[in-house]
Order: C-alpha cells, then structure tokens, then sequence
C-alpha cells in the first residue's frame, strides 16, 4: 500500500512538471509547487519540450576582448574548433540558449546581468583580458528556396546582434 | 441501484487487481541488467567530459559562478555536493571518486551501492551546472534513478561472479523480483510521459502543422552534423517526416503496450533517435533514449542475443528457472 502511494505521488509529480511549463492552468501551478522540492532536488523538473514548440533560430555569444597591452581579441562561443568533443561543444551550446531563454522569457533583469557577468568574468579570466563586451547572436534558419537558391547556412543576413554589456576586469 | 453497485465493485476488484499484477508481478532482471551497462557507460563518459573540463563548469571561475548559481537556485532545492570544493585538489577528488563509482556500476561490482551513489553524483552535477545540462542529463537522471531500486547487478556482473563463486554456482538470490518490475514499469512510464509532452508541446508550433519543422533542425548550422540540406528539394519528404514525428511521439503511450504495435514504435525510435544522434550531433542524446527504449525489451529477447554461459552457465539454467518459477508463485500468493 505504501509503495503505491508512493508510486502514485512519484508519476504524479513527473505529469505535473511538464503540465507547469506556462502556459499553465492553476491547478497545474499549484499542484507543481507542491511537489517542487521532489522535483527539483532530484532534478526531475523538466517540460520535455524537445524541438518545441518548433525548431528556431540557435544563439551564441560573440565577444571583445581588451588586453592589458591595448590590442582586441574576438571570439564566439560555442565553438566547434575549440569545443571538442561534441558533447563540450553542446554544453556551451546550451549555455547561450540558457541566456536567451532567460531574456526571451522575461526572466528579471537581475538574473540576466548576474549571468552575464558570470560569463564574463570567465572569459577576462581565461583570456586573462582587461575587459569584455559580450553580444548575443541570433542565427536564422534559411528557407529551403533560399537554400536551394544557394544561400550558405551561415549567410551574414542571417545574423542578429544584441549587446549583452561590458564587464571590466577589476570587477572580479 | 444494484447494478451499479455491481459496477463500481467490478471496477474495483479490476483496477486493484490490473494495478497490482502491472506493478507486482516479479520480474527476470536481464533487461534492467543490460541497461544498467549501458547507462553507467554513458554515465561514466558523461562525468568524464565534464570532470576534464572542470574550469569551465565547476570551478570558483567557471562560467557558472556562486552568485549566477545562487540565483537561478532561488528556492534552494537544488543542492549539490560540488559547492563543497571549487577548486584545487579536493575537487579532482570528487571527479575521480565520481568516474569510480560509475566504472563500478558498469562493472557491476558493489552495484545496489554504486547505483545509489551513482544517483546522487548524477543529480549533484545536474544541479551544480544546470544551464549547461540537456535532454542527455534528463534522461542519465532517470535511469540512474530508477536502476538503484532494483537488484541491476543480478546479471553481467562482478556481483554475479563474486556470489557464483561464494555459493557454488547455486545464484537463487539473483531470482526474478518484484523491485526489478517496478524499476523497469518506471522507466517505462517515464518514457511514455516523456513522449506524450514532447508530442503535445509541438502541436503549438505551426511549423509541425505546415510540415517544415524537420527543415528547422536540419538547416540548422549549430546543430548539424551532417549536412542534410538536399532535402530542400524533397518538401514532401520534410512533410512526411515532420508529420511522423509528432505522430509517433504522442502514439508511443499508446502502442508501446500493445504486443503487435510495441515492435513498430521500437523500431521507428532507431531511426528517429539516430537521425538526431548522426545529423544534428547529439550523439550522446540519441544513444540514451534508445538506451532507455531497451526497458521495453523483453527479457526473453535480449537473452536470445546473449550467449547462455555468459548470463548464467548452462548447467544452472533449467535450475534456476524451476526457481524463478516457484518464486514467482510465492510472490504472486503473497500480492494476492
């Protein structure tokens, strides 16, 4: 008897996460409060929402350094040549998607320039750079006439650019 | 009045009934066993990558820092045990006890412990560095959740040999059991749920409906490993395969259980999820759902593929199903 309560309350809790994801009835807003420390401790919080609602538009992050000697490095990130294996490369992939995720989502303005400068602080410090202007990148996806027309994946009007700010090193 | 007395006591006897044999019923451990492999594999080559990039994930300059942690984790429930160090030798312990314990599990070797210890350092590095988790860690979690609650060493193990060799080659503890069946009916409704929401949440977009959201992810440079662009000439063939997916994914809580259709579903998962694996280079993300796919393999099966003396010697084999039978007995008077 215990082991199905428990069993009930468990599948319970995996139907309410994804029924959580806005938009969301009450209910299913409430009803994931309840069971958010199980889902979160045992990180079991997800919408499933894979290519959902529709494959978009990928974003990366550019990004200018200043040097101590006064000379400008640029790089971007995620990075196929410098981020092996894949699954490296995937997870920075997935680091840019996050920032956009959260500024898309409306996520609170404290968050977005916490991460930012948690990025960028990386960076000044990898680079072992004076400053950092970061820039988020939005890659369109060309039509299929586009690129049967031959338009490369990687055509420059298919590029969108926002800054996301500028973070000195004295700041770390 | 009767009548629906009748009813509601016939419904009830059934769900109770239906209820516990779904849940229940004792099950042979091989197919838990053969993912247990898989998935510590997976799990292990997963900790690598993030244990050889340490600085860029948990360290005190990680891309992820305390205050950027601290607040996305407003509530507090993520814990994670890699706070403790951030650096320095302390925490290339915690990776190398970490790549330990997953080697085990593969292994088999001290396996109800490592499986539990493998749950807990899979969670701890999911919360440490969520953002830069993905559908891979989604699924490494479940797995590595539902396989410590369920003897998964039972077969192709260091366990199996240590107790073959202890009792004589007699192994009636390794028997068909209950925990195997809840472990292996979990992971199946998880993937059903899976599925169903990842179905249903694509039915909000139009491009799954006008049939050119496969377009979307093939024509997606950051994703593709393959360039499969040539497509733009087949707009009918995008059409059908956007279709099909979205179709397939919200039927799979359905057919998967029924005896004729489950082995269409699972065979439609291998192209499907080594589509995503080869074109759109998430190798990792393919691997596992098929991986997990396996909880709906028949025991039987996957033992036609594996030799006999391998799983569990010739000469025990007709012994132990005698046992597994009786003991099936037992815990079906028992449920009873």
């Amino acid at each position: 008897m215990i082991v199905s309560v428990l069993l009930v309350l468990h599948l319970s809790a995996l139907i309410v996460a994804p029924m959580a994801v806005a938009p969301a009835s009450v209910l299913s807003a409430r009803s994931w409060r309840f069971f958010q420390p199980y889902l979160e401790g045992a990180f079991l919080n997800h919408g499933y929402h894979f290519f959902a609602p529709e494959p978009g538009p990928s974003h990366l992050i550019r990004f200018e350094l200043k040097m101590a000697d006064g000379s400008t490095r640029e790089g971007i990130f995620p990075n196929l040549e410098q981020h092996r294996p894949r699954l490296l490369y995937h997870r920075h992939f997935m680091l840019t998607e996050f920032m956009n995720n959260m500024i898309e989502g409306g996520a609170d303005e404290r968050i977005v320039e916490t991460l930012t400068k948690s990025y960028a602080d990386h960076l000044l410090n990898e680079h072992d750079a004076k400053s950092v202007t970061l820039y988020l990148r939005r890659h369109y996806i060309p039509t299929p006439d586009q690129v049967g027309n031959g338009m490369p994946l990687d055509d420059l009007s298919l590029f969108a650019e926002r800054p996301l700010g500028t973070h000195a090193r004295s700041s770390l | 009045m009767n009548a629906a007395r009748q009813y509601f006591h016939n419904l009830n006897t059934a769900a109770v009934g239906g209820w516990n044999r779904f849940w229940f019923t004792p099950s042979d451990p091989t197919t838990l066993c053969v993912i247990r492999i898989l998935a510590g594999a997976m799990l292990f080559y997963t900790h690598l990558i993030w244990a050889l990039n340490s600085n860029a994930f948990f360290e005190m300059n990680s891309w992820l820092n305390n205050d950027a942690m601290s607040l996305l984790n407003g509530s507090g429930y993520s814990w994670s045990h890699l706070w403790m160090s951030q650096s320095g030798p302390s925490l290339t312990i915690l990776h190398v006890v970490a790549l330990i314990v997953f080697a085990m599990m593969t292994l088999g070797l001290f396996t109800r412990m490592t499986t539990v210890l493998a749950f807990v350092i899979t969670v701890s590095y999911a919360n440490r560095a969520a953002p830069a988790t993905f559908g891979l860690d989604q699924i490494n979690t479940l797995l590595a959740m539902y396989l410590m609650l369920a003897p998964c060493g039972a077969r192709f193990s260091i366990d199996r040999l240590l107790a073959r060799r202890r009792a004589a080659g007699s192994c009636a503890q390794f028997d068909r059991s209950v925990a195997t069946n809840v472990s292996i009916r979990l992971i199946q409704l998880h993937m059903c749920i899976i599925y169903l929401f990842a179905g249903l949440a694509k039915l909000k977009g139009p491009a799954w409906w006008n049939g050119t959201a496969i377009w979307g992810a093939i024509a997606n440079l950051e994703y593709q490993s393959i360039d499969m662009t040539w497509l733009a000439d087949w707009p009918i063939v995008v059409n059908l395969l956007s279709h099909a997916t979205v179709v397939w994914e919200i039927s799979y809580c359905v057919l998967i259980w029924n005896r004729l259709t489950r082995p269409i579903v699972l065979f439609l998962a291998i192209p499907i999820h080594l589509g995503i694996a080869c074109c759109l280079g998430m190798m990792t993300f393919g691997t596992i759902m098929l991986v997990a796919n396996v909880a709906f393999v028949s025991p039987q099966l996957l033992r036609s593929f594996i030799p006999e003396e391998f799983s569990h010697g010739r000469r025990n084999v007709r012994n132990r199903a005698d046992s597994s039978k009786d003991s099936m007995r037992r815990e079906a008077a028992a449920v009873s």
